[in-house]
Parts: structure tokens; C-alpha cells; sequence
């Protein structure tokens, strides 16, 4: 039988400290529902887990130096009752409300979603539309990093075996922009996204003109990510339903989705010309929503 | 093996248990509560579902060690000096049960909504259920029983109270 070990760290140094101990299989768990699955799937038996829920440094939604400290194991459940998350970055409490179902956002956290790093994670096109940087501590310190840039493969991120996700860090100067997350899947409740897309922009108030501009796709490709294309297109121009169609058709045409059991290739990319379209239209009602 | 103290349903028991065991399994298999179900034991069909300080999660995807210091309550926790819980008292009067299976599940999901939201719509009801499988009643007499329920459920009813 099986037999694996289970240690509750207390501390970001208690972490490091038990990764070092016990070398490159050990796990660390958050909500686990992933790490369980994967273990009950054969996936992978580590000779221990290190429980990381219980650290106060990878706890909390806060304000801090730049922007909103979002801890590594905030639930998703959690991120979507935020009043913060809510008034500031609403596409970031849509996300996280459309993980699996109520039983799974209580213990499910946004850290674990990331560290996952499946291309279908549903917390990511979001993450990555508002410029997210995640605080990571390894043996030789902290470092920050961009989101964008954080995967590395389907199911890879950049964290090396002996680093830790302490949180998310979202810029100021994306408070309150426009934002939209759409994900299409075949059941509304828990279920695994065919595709999404997420949006996040700011325009001008009075003529609708771009000022920035997010656009991040998930399960268009082997990690979830920005569709820079439609991006470009999208600065500096006037948002309008015939503008989104197009954005729709570019974001389409550079997203490198696959053919799985749950959907082809070619109907994903349908999708996310629409997904792209919706989002960008519901981020523009947003900001004129604001201004009336 | 470890030996943890688990509070289920007000009742402290002593126990050792390898760390890897789920808290849906050592309900079972440890304390015959088996009133709390295994369904698909992946998290998708709420049939494990269980209150932990007042929320409801799924058991088969939690430690029972990361239970440790909490309370838990089950299906079996719910009736209190004999008399049902107003949600099970609602699922009986409006037949909302069939084979019985999904039941306990539905029952402490509706518990923890309506500590939440003591007059949820339809909707919301719907919504919050969503992670709750039945392949018998096809959900009608289930969103009616817990509407029924709001009625006279009074918050804090002593279960998923803070
Ligand atoms: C029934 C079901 C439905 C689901 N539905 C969805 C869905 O709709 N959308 C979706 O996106 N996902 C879904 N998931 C997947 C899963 O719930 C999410 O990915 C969740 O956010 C993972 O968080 P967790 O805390 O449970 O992660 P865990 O399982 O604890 O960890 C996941 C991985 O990240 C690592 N890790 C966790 N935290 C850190 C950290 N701070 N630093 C470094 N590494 C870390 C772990 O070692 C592990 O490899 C579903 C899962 C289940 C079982
Ligand atoms: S047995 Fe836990 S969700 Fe199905
Ligand atoms: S009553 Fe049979 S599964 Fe719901």
C-alpha cells in the first residue's frame, strides 16, 4: 500500500526547509483537488505532502505597494466574495466563480490553479489580462515575476521543485478598467472549458477609444495566454461591435488550439472568436456603464 | 499511522489514521457514519458533501489531518433531540427523495445556502446546487423543498452557525 507522509508548514521557511528535507518528490497542497486526483490517477506518489493553507504570508486579499496582494491560498471561493476583488477587478471574481462547483471554490485555491498550469485554468486568461505578478520564494530569495511567462508547458510552470507561489500582485492602474471573462464548456456547472477568453480594457469615456488593452485566451494553445495580434489592434482604436468582430476573427487566427475528447480544433477556434467578441462588448458596456 | 482528535457533530473521537486517508473515508470506514456517500470519489457529484466550520465541501477531496480542529458536520448530525432539520423536514413534506442516494449531499449544501442566503430564489438555488448530482428526481421537488425550507428556516439554527 501506498504510504505518504503529510506536514503542515507553519511558515514560508518551514516550506523551503521541508522541500530541502525531503527532495524533489515531495508535493506541496493547497485546496488539494488536483493534487488528490492526480494521486488517485496514478499520476504521481509523493513521498509527502506539505501543507501550505495554514501560512499566514500566502493568506489574504490586501491592499499593498502597487496594487492588490492576492495570497497564494486564497480560495477561489474567497476571491469571489472580496469586496475588493469585486469593486476593482470584477473579471478576476468571474473567473474564479466559474471553478467546478460551490464544494470545490471552498477549498480550491487561485494559487493552485496557477501552479497547475493546465492551459484550461480558468483563473488564468484572467490573471494574465490584468498583468498579474506572482511573488514566488525559493532557497535564494524572493523573486517576482510576470504571469505572462510563468508557463512553461501543459501542466509546467517556471517554478523550479524547491519554490513556492506566495501571491499575486494586481497593478493599480488596472482598477476599475473594463473587464469580461467568458468561458465556453458543455455543462454551465462544473465543468472543464472548451475554451475561454478574458478581457480586460480601458477607454475613453466620452468616444470609446482604447487606451490599454488585455486580451488572454485559455485552451488555445499548450499554456493559457495573451493574444497579442488582437492586442495591437485593439490600442488606440475606437471600440465598437464591428471592431470586436474583427478582434474576434485576429485572436481566432493566432490562438493554436488542439483537437481533445472535449472539443476540435476547428470548433475552438470558432469559439473564441465569439468568446473574444462577447468579452471585448461586455468590458466596453462596463466602462460606459461606469461613466452613466 | 497518526493519532488525531476529529469533532463530528459536537463529539470529540480519538483516532489514528494514515495521513493520506480522505475525511469521506475515515467517516465511513472509521466512525460508520455512512451517511455521508461516495459517489464518483473525483469531487463532481456532491454526494460526499460536508460541513467544516459551516462550509460545505466535498469529503473524498479532503485529508481528514487538515480536518483536525474543526467542526464537522454530517447528515447525521443534523436532527436535533429526535426532531428533523427543517431542510430534511422539507425534503420529506415535499417528496423530494428517491432512491436517497444524492440526499444527504443536497440536504447539507441547502444547510450552508441558507446560513448564507436565507431567501434564495430559484436560481440561486439552482445555482448553488450545481455541484449536487441526482440521476432520480430530476431537481423539481429539490429546488421546492428548499424553498420550502427558507420559509421557516431561521439562520443560525444551531448548525452552520459561526
Ligand atoms: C470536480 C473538479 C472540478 C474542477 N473544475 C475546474 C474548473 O472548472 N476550472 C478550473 O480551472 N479548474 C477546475 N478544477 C481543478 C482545480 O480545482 C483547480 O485547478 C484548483 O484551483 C486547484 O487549486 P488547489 O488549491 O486545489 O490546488 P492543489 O491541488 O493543492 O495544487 C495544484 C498544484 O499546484 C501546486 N501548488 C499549489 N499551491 C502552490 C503554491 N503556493 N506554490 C507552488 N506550488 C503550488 C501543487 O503542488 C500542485 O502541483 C476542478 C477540479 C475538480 C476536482
Ligand atoms: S464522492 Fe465526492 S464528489 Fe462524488
Ligand atoms: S434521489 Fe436518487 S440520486 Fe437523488
Amino acid at each position: 500500500m501506498v504510504r505518504i507522509e503529510y506536514v503542515e508548514a507553519a511558515s514560508s521557511d518551514e516550506v523551503l526547509a521541508a522541500l530541502s528535507q525531503w527532495g524533489p518528490d515531495a508535493r506541496l497542497i493547497a485546496g488539494g483537488t488536483d493534487v488528490l486526483m492526480d494521486i488517485r490517477r496514478g499520476k504521481y506518489t509523493p513521498p509527502v505532502l506539505i501543507g501550505i493553507t495554514e501560512i499566514p504570508e500566502l493568506q489574504g486579499i490586501r491592499p499593498t505597494e502597487g496594487g492588490l496582494w492576492i495570497g497564494a491560498v486564497t480560495t477561489h471561493h474567497a476571491v469571489t466574495m472580496s469586496p475588493l476583488v469585486l469593486e476593482r477587478y470584477p473579471v478576476l471574481a468571474s473567473a474564479s466563480g466559474k471553478v467546478g462547483s460551490h464544494q470545490i471554490r471552498n477549498v480550491a485555491t487561485i494559487g493552485g490553479n496557477i501552479c497547475n498550469a493546465v492551459p484550461c485554468a480558468d483563473t488564468a486568461p484572467a490573471l494574465l489580462a490584468l498583468d498579474a505578478q506572482a511573488h514566488v520564494l525559493g532557497p535564494e530569495g524572493k523573486r517576482v515575476l510576470p504571469l505572462d511567462g510563468f508557463f512553461a508547458g501543459p501542466g509546467r510552470s517556471v517554478l523550479a521543485r524547491n519554490e513556492l507561489l506566495l501571491g499575486f500582485v494586481l497593478p493599480d492602474r488596472l482598477a476599475g478598467a473594463g473587464g469580461s471573462y467568458h468561458k465556453h464548456s458543455w455543462r454551465e456547472a462544473l465543468d472543464i472549458q472548451m475554451c475561454g477568453a478574458a478581457v480586460v480594457l480601458t477607454a475613453d469615456p466620452g468616444d470609446c477609444r482604447c487606451l490599454e488593452a488585455r486580451i488572454a485566451l485559455g485552451t488555445a494553445g499548450p499554456v493559457p495566454r495573451r493574444a497579442d495580434a488582437a492586442e495591437a489592434a485593439l490600442k488606440g482604436a475606437v471600440v465598437n461591435e464591428e471592431l470586436a468582430s474583427e478582434l474576434g476573427r485576429i485572436a481566432a487566427a493566432e490562438a493554436r488550439p488542439r483537437t481533445s475528447a472535449r472539443a476540435t480544433e476547428e470548433y475552438r477556434r470558432e469559439m473564441i472568436e465569439v468568446l473574444v467578441k462577447r468579452a471585448i462588448l461586455d468590458a466596453l458596456a462596463h466602462i460606459k456603464g461606469a461613466r452613466s | 499511522m497518526k493519532e488525531i482528535t476529529l469533532n463530528v457533530n459536537g463529539e470529540n473521537h480519538r483516532l489514528e489514521i494514515e495521513p493520506h486517508w480522505t475525511l469521506l473515508y475515515v467517516l465511513r470506514e472509521k466512525l460508520d457514519l455512512v451517511g455521508t456517500k461516495e459517489g464518483c470519489n473525483a469531487g463532481d457529484c456532491g454526494a460526499c458533501t460536508v460541513l467544516i466550520d459551516g462550509k460545505a465541501i466535498n469529503s473524498c477531496l479532503f485529508l481528514a489531518v487538515r480536518s483536525e480542529g474543526r467542526r464537522i458536520v454530517t447528515i447525521e448530525g443534523l436532527a436535533q433531540n429526535g426532531k428533523l432539520h427543517p431542510v430534511q423536514q422539507a425534503f420529506v413534506d415535499v417528496g423530494a427523495v428517491q432512491c436517497g442516494f444524492c440526499t444527504p449531499g443536497m440536504v447539507l449544501r441547502a444547510v450552508s445556502l441558507l446560513a448564507e442566503n436565507p431567501q434564495p430564489d430559484a436560481t440561486e438555488i439552482r445555482q448553488a446546487i450545481s455541484g449536487n448530482l441526482c440521476r432520480c428526481t430530476g431537481y423539481v421537488k429539490i429546488v421546492q423543498a428548499i424553498e420550502l425550507a427558507a420559509q421557516d428556516v431561521t439562520t443560525g439554527s444551531g448548525v452552520s452557525d459561526e
